[in-house]
């Protein structure tokens, strides 16, 4: 029973992650990546910051300097990096091809693992990475999949459809 | 300025950054998962991690956008903050639930089921903005291979 409450919990996680990436490609139509991410990392944080205070309001004012430091460093690499690259991609590349890519930021998570910290690389991870490299390489492989001009500047959603209706013979 | 104009001037140009941007991307998420991981084993619980790496986050992504939210507050109509903002939401909303599912499943399992949101992307892509993007089989192919490969990660 436990174990199938943690994969429902899992399943609206993927939901979430999902829906992240066509949402956010819905408003870049309009807004900048920039403001995109910065906008999205307001609201995330206002969230996660309430749900911290009331399950661990204890735990945060015992916290030593060096965590905060490493937040830090997790925040520079997350976000910036991260999320705001995540969202130039979803833009220029859409949001389907661009979570996939995306999503193989585990593969780099065990790589730096076996380079930075020794970890051993093992039977499975070794597969796994043999496909994540052939499914990244399919999906690059595509070039011409996007439908639209997709910057900020370019179209409206009358403009889209007029556009489509005149293609219609 | 031009020479982003010049990278962007035809559509398998701009495919083609998307992809070293989205590539970009995994790298930086994969690093912070490394610092991620030696923060809850160390000093705090994941989502007190999350939460302060969030607002950090907010901070050096914010501080230099300003400039650019400004002018988009002029032109961008209300729905697309709405959409943005909803997609801050369900981000948390995934992280939040990832972090409940790792509590009450073995991480094999609920790493592979959260591995998998590439999938939902394509799914929902297909139904809410196919006017916008195209699925084709490759994209299918790729998802389903990367979530493979991603799932065997999580079990190594």
């Amino acid at each position: 029973m436990e174990h199938s409450l943690g994969v429902g919990f899992a399943l609206v996680a993927a939901l979430g992650f999902g829906a992240t990436a066509v949402l956010a490609r819905l408003g870049m139509q309009h807004v900048r990546p920039t403001t995109g991410t910065a906008v999205s990392l307001i609201v995330g944080a206002v969230v996660t910051m309430a749900i911290a205070f009331s399950l661990h309001a204890a735990e945060i004012f015992a916290l030593a300097a060096a965590a905060f430091g490493f937040m830090f460093l997790n925040a520079a690499l997350s976000y910036p990096v991260g999320r705001l690259f995540n969202f130039i991609g979803v833009q220029l590349a859409g949001a389907s091809r661009a979570s996939i890519i995306v999503g193989a930021a585990p593969l780099f998570s065990a790589g730096l693992a076996v380079w930075l910290l020794d970890e051993k690389i093992s039977a499975p991870v070794l597969a796994g990475t043999v496909l994540i490299i052939i499914g990244i390489g399919v999906v690059l492989s595509s070039r011409r999949t996007v439908a639209t001009d997709t910057t900020p500047e370019a179209e409206s959603d009358e403009a889209i459809s007029r556009r489509d209706q005149e293609r219609t013979p | 300025m031009s020479v982003v104009s010049g990278l962007l001037a035809t559509e398998s140009r701009r495919v083609s950054v998307g992809y070293g941007a989205a590539l970009v991307s995994a790298l930086g998420y994969g690093a912070g998962a490394i610092v991620a991981r030696h923060i809850v084993v160390d000093y705090a619980s994941p989502m007190t991690t999350t939460a302060f790496s969030l607002l950090f986050g907010t901070l050096l992504v914010g501080l230099p956008s300003l400039g650019h939210v400004r002018q988009d507050i002029n032109r961008a109509p209300i729905r697309a903050w709405l959409f943005v903002g909803m997609a801050g939401l369900t981000s948390a909303l995934g992280v939040s639930f990832f972090i409940l599912a790792i509590d009450a499943a073995p991480v094999v399992v609920a790493a592979p089921v959260t591995g998998a949101y590439p999938l939902v992307s394509i799914v929902l892509s297909f139904f809410f903005i196919n006017r916008m993007e195209r699925i084709t089989w490759r994209t299918v192919a790729g998802g389903l291979l990367v979530v493979g490969g991603v799932t065997l990660v999580a079990f190594g």
